[in-house]
Formats: structure tokens, sequence, C-alpha cells
């Protein structure tokens, strides 16, 4: 078989993995070595679908002995199968590296014979790439859930990032899903690498020379809309995972059917791609806005509401928190304010020191007045004397709502989706569905 | 010199030109109307003034930076200046003369009207050049890695310590259309030269497999049921992707190179 074939093979099975960031590790040039790697992490390209191409993400080989459900690679699936040579793998990601088209390699792999097994073909690519070829860039690679602790030990020492995929939110729907795999079997590994990394870390505080074990730490991805589990469910295990394996990102992924299965979504089931996005602001909203899971969603609601964003809404059911006096306030709480991100809190609390912050000052700080005016005090104006209805739709999201060309976009509300399915005319079931969120979010407030 | 004037300075477009126009403003004690580069001048009621650049009056301008202002002024004054953002010149001026009578802390009174502008042309030229260090394409002609680019922006000598430190090894040429400049990376000594048109030789084989493979690539690891064209140039706007190897042409057909 041909490279190109393998490569559209291999890429084509590895679509599904969500990261694709190369960000984490600082890594300057190193003499008669290729490549380095830069903290913030850089996107090449974007493809069709908008996401980021950052590294060249490949499996090492797409024959598998599971036959997990919602796989494509699955052992029973009729697909194209092929493998990658430890140097062809090396020539290709050299060759794309040098021409600037990629930050560098995300390797995994189905799991082919057993799990140790691939691990030392993963592992062989790597030193070929990382000994041979001097390739300084960034590696992602995915560690197989079962493998022998010391292979984990290996490939963390050559890889700048690990990742083990925890693939469903539920060890129920991973019994029913995933049936060769286990919830222990995966948090094993993680709980190996969570502890590399310290261990590295440590050691690195002593001697400068210390082998580095995953610099860019670990990630996780778990489908979403395969299985029942609520928004809140969800939001609840990504933290646990944030606060006891020390992640470094959680991602997730809208389930696409790709098979037939009573168990699963019906082949022309839409992905839900307005909760994957909900899901990914309330991430934000945990990693770099000081909420909690139960701050989110709290024992009111069990999944996000499609119409707003989970700080629109927290907002909206707080209004005893409000306003807040950009001139005074501290940090914590411009963040809470619709329409201050970090960088326009940070630009604030760094401003404000030369002088009482006024409207037409904020908007050049980048606040987004739009959202921010009815919650905030500053030098010229107070939260204007508003019906809550003009509130409310200040702050919805047009992602949920919007229609182009009599179509709904691919983001819209459930609801809007099953008033169109019902036959009503995209435009009005947008407007009815963005109604009737409206008077239901005025009567909550 | 509080009040504006009805003189126009006319400069010759660098940076040290720019500066003198500073230092002639400062002397005679007036707020020019506008300052734009000889070139581009047009017809007007203004007067004009043509300001001869000096190097001693800029260096002394520059020098003011350290001593009256902060450091940070002076590296938002020139990063400005590279962003060729429209009115980038008035705005120099005017914020320079406003930041003499507030002193070092003026560069960071980004809420003020005055100094705004300058962290917004700032945050355009830091990110343009920080997209370019992943939409940036090399082609390899014999040995030696060659790229084209069309910034808004003079974003060379910021994307030089990147690049020769990536590729230290390598020898490479990033040509810069907009600027008619190029920098160069051989035997581990960089230099931006002026450069008014490059010429390379036809695509070696290798070359051509390379681009198509990863053409294969880009194109594969799209999920169809996803496709979100607007998202897409939101991110990788429109304006990079004649460079881009793997993006459409402007009529969506694919590039195709001949083999």
């Amino acid at each position: 078989m041909d490279l190109m074939k393998k490569l559209e093979i291999l890429t084509d099975s590895a679509k599904y993995d969500v990261a694709c960031t190369s960000s984490g590790s600082d890594r300057g040039a190193k003499p008669g070595a290729l490549g380095t790697a830069v903290a913030a992490g850089i996107c090449h390209s974007f493809s069709a679908d908008g996401r980021c191409i950052s590294l060249l993400k490949v499996l090492m080989t797409n024959f598998c002995m599971y036959d997990c459900k919602y796989c494509v690679n699955r052992r029973s699936n009729d697909v194209p199968r092929a493998a990658f040579t430890p140097r062809e793998l090396a020539e290709l990601t050299i060759g794309f590296y040098r021409r600037n088209y990629i930050e560098g390699l995300f390797l995994s792999s189905a799991v082919v014979n057993s799990p140790d097994h691939t691990m030392e073909l993963m592992i062989g690519a790597l030193e070929l790439l990382r000994g041979e070829y001097r390739f300084n860039g960034y590696i992602h690679a995915k560690a197989i859930p079962g493998a022998d602790p010391a292979l984990v030990e290996k490939l963390g020492l050559l890889a700048d990032r690990l990742s083990v995929n925890i693939e469903l939110p539920s060890e129920r729907s991973l019994a029913a899903l995933a049936p060769d795999k286990t919830r222990s079997a995966i948090l094993a590994p993680m709980r190996l690498v969570q502890r590399g990394v310290e261990q590295s870390r440590a050691e690195l505080a002593v001697y400068r020379s210390a082998p580095r074990f995953a610099p860019a730490g670990q990630s996780t991805q778990m489908i979403v809309g395969a299985s029942p589990e609520s928004d809140r469910q969800i939001l609840r295990l990504t933290e646990g995972l944030y606060k006891k394996y020390a992640l470094k990102r959680v991602f997730f992924s809208a389930y696409i059917p790709v098979v037939e299965d009573r168990m699963l979504p019906a082949l022309d089931a839409k992905p839900p791609l307005l909760r994957e996005h909900r899901l990914y602001q309330a991430d934000w909203l945990l990693r770099f806005y000081g909420f909690s899971a139960d701050e989110i969603l709290d024992d009111s609601a069990e999944n996000f509401n499609p119409y707003l964003d989970p700080k629109c809404n927290w907002a909206v059911h707080h209004p005893e928190f409000f306003p807040v006096d950009v001139n005074r306030a501290p940090y914590e709480a411009l963040l809470r304010v619709p329409g201050i991100g970090v960088k326009s809190a940070k630009r604030i609390r760094a401003v404000r020191r030369e002088g009482a912050l006024t409207l037409a000052g904020l908007k050049r700080l980048g606040v987004v007045l739009k959202r921010a005016r009815y919650f905030i005090v500053c030098a010229d104006a107070r939260p204007a004397a508003v019906s809550r209805e003009e509130t409310v739709r200040a702050l919805l999201d047009p992602k949920a709502y919007s229609v182009t060309c009599e179509q709904l976009s691919m983001f819209a509300a459930p609801d809007i989706q099953q008033l169109a399915a019902q036959g009503l005319a995209p435009r009005l079931a947008a407007r009815e569905g963005k109604e009737n969120a409206v008077s239901c979010l005025v009567k909550a407030m | 010199m509080s009040c504006e004037s009805d003189v126009i300075y006319l400069y010759d477009g660098t940076y040290e030109g720019l500066l003198s126009c500073v230092f002639e403003s400062v002397y005679c004690r007036e707020t020019p109307a506008d300052v734009v580069p000889e070139d581009e001048a047009e017809p007007t009621l203004f007067c004009t003034k043509y300001v001869a650049t000096d190097f001693e009056h800029a260096r002394r301008v520059q020098d003011s930076f350290t001593r009256k202002l902060s450091a940070e002024a002076g590296e938002l004054v020139r990063d400005a200046f590279f962003s060729c953002a429209p009115g980038r010149e008035r705005n120099i001026v005017k914020f320079l003369l406003f930041a003499y009578k507030i002193g070092p802390r003026a560069a960071r009174m980004r809420a003020h009207e005055l100094v705004a502008p300058l962290h917004e042309a700032q945050r355009r030229l830091l990110n343009e050049t920080h997209l370019l260090l992943g939409f940036l394409r090399f082609s390899e002609y014999d040995g030696v890695l060659v790229s084209r680019i069309q910034p808004k922006g003079y974003v060379l000598p910021y994307l030089q310590r990147h690049f020769c430190e990536r590729f230290a090894d390598e020898t490479f040429l990033i040509y810069d259309k907009t600027h008619s400049a190029a920098l160069v990376w051989k035997d581990r000594r960089a230099r931006i030269v002026e450069l008014d048109s490059l010429v390379t030789p036809p695509e070696s084989r290798e070359e051509l497999v390379y681009r198509k493979l990863w053409r294969t690539f880009s194109d594969t690891i799209a999920i169809a049921l996803r496709e979100n064209p607007r998202c897409r140039m939101t991110h990788c706007p429109k304006r990079y992707w004649p460079e881009m190897t793997e993006m459409p042409n402007a009529d969506g057909t694919p590039k195709h190179d001949q083999m």
C-alpha cells in the first residue's frame, strides 16, 4: 500500500480524537536537533469543520482487537485497515515539520494483539523520531489502558503530553458500550501519569538535567450524547478529573453516529454540538473564572440552558451579586460579569489605578458593553433601570436560534430542531423557541 | 503645543523619519494635523511641511523614551509603527506629545483615547505575527526552505527569533511581498534584506509529494457532519489562504501542482 493511501486511512481513523493542542511545553533549540516547543501552542491550519490543526494526528495502526460500539475502528466494522512503519511515520513527521505544516505529532493507536504490543510499537516509532531523526518538536501520545506501567513510563519520557481517554461519562455507559474496557483500567494509567509528572517536577527542582516526564501534563476526552448522563453529571466528573488527576484539559466530543445499534442514537441523529459548546464554556469557567461545578449547574438544573451561555445563566439567577463596581471590585468579582473576560478583567485591574474608568474607557479595554452594562457601576454609569425581559434579551446567545438562508444553524437549540422537524418553517421555529426561552427566563428571575 | 495646527508633516516612511517628525513637533511647539509618508500624500488644503530624516534627532527622541517615559512606551510606539495600521503616524505623535506631559505611566493608560489606538495597533501586529508562526509555509528547493508571505504589518523582525531557533541547522528565506523584504537565515546568521521579487526554480518531485500528502491529511482530518466554513474563516482569515498549501483557491477549487 502506498504512503498516500496509508495516511488517508490512518488520518480518517484518528479524526474523532478531539485534542490537537500543542501547548504546555516550552523548549528552546537543542544543538543538532530540529525543532522547539512553544508554551502557548500554535495552530498551523484549520480544517473544513473549523477545528485547529496543530499536530499530525494519526493512528499507528487501525487494526483493533476491541469492539467498542461507538468507534469506527471496532473489530466488527468493515473499513480498510493499515499500519505505519516507524520509519514512514518519522519521515512524514519531519517532512511536514520542516515545511512548517505542523507543530509536531499526535500519535494514537488502535489496540493490536495486546495493549503492551501496541505501546511497544508506538514507543519504537517515537524512539526513532527523537533519536535518529533528532526531533525536538511537540509530541502528544496516547497511553493504552491495560499496558505495563514500565511502558507508560517509557512513553512519558518521549512525549510532551500523554492522554488516556475516559471515553464515556460513567462506568455504566462504559460497560454497555465498550465491553472490553473498564473504568479502573482507564484510571490506572491516568494515576501513573500523574505520579510520573509530579515525580519528574520534584526531581527537576533538585537537578536541572533530570529526565522530563510528559512536561505538558495529561489530558483526556469523553463522548457526549451517546449515553444518558446529564450535563451536571458530566461537569462534576470533569471537575473531579481536574482536581484528582491534575489534568491539563478535559475534551468533549459530540457523538457522531457511526454505527447502527439499538443502544446508540439513530444514524440520522444530529451531533449535539450546542451541548458540546456549552460544556466547553463551562470548562473554561472551571479553569479560568473561579467557578465550581455546583455553581454552574445547581440543584435546580440538571442541564445547561441552550439559550444562555453558562456565565450569563449564572448572572441571571444571581441578581443579589450585582451590580459590580468596576473601579473597586476584586478581580474575582469582575470575572463574574457577563461581557468581561479574563483579558479585560486583567486590563481593568491594571488600568483603574491610573484613574476612574468610564463606559467609553471600558469599551476601549475590550469589555462587551452590550452584556456588561446591565451588571456594572462605573464612573459615569449605573445599570440602566430596565425590565428583566430586556436584560434577558441582551444576554441570549444567537448561536442557539440563528437562521441563515432559511436554514437552522447546526447549533440550533433542541426544542427549535424539534419544532422544525414537525414541519414548522425554520424562521418561525426559531422565533417560537426564542420567545419561549425569554418568558421562561423572565419568570425564573 | 496644545491646539492642533493646520500643518501636515510629510516624511520618508521610515521609523527614524517618524521620530524626526516627533522631534520637529516638540521643537516647533506644534501638533501636526496629520503625518503622512511622502509618497502617499494627496493634494490638500493644509500646508505641508517635509521633515527630512535626521538620525541625530531620531536618536534623541529614542533616548527620551527610556529617559522620560518607560521601556513599555518605546515598545508600544515601535510596534504601533510596524503594524502599518492606517493613521498610525498621527496616533503615535499625538500619543507622545501626551505622554511627555503625563510621564512614565502614559503607556499603561490603555483606556485613554490617545493611548488605546496604539495598543490596538500593537495587538494587531502581535496577533498577525502569532498567526504567521503557524500559517507560514516553506517549500524546499535543493535543501533551502523558502516561504512567501503577504502580511499587513512588518512582521519579519518579530518572526525572526522563532524560526531561527526552530530551524537552527537549516538554511531558509522568508520573503515578505508586501514590504519587499526578506529574512535570510544562513550559516546560523540572520539578516533582513531588501528584495523586490523572488524567483524560485521548479519544484522537485519530493516537494510536490509532500504538498499532496499534506492536502490529503488536512482534507481527511475534517469531520463532514461538522463542516463549518464560517468558523474556519474566523480562525484562519482568507487573506492568508493564497500562501497556504492546503487551502482551496479563491474559487473553491483545490490547489493543484503539476507532477
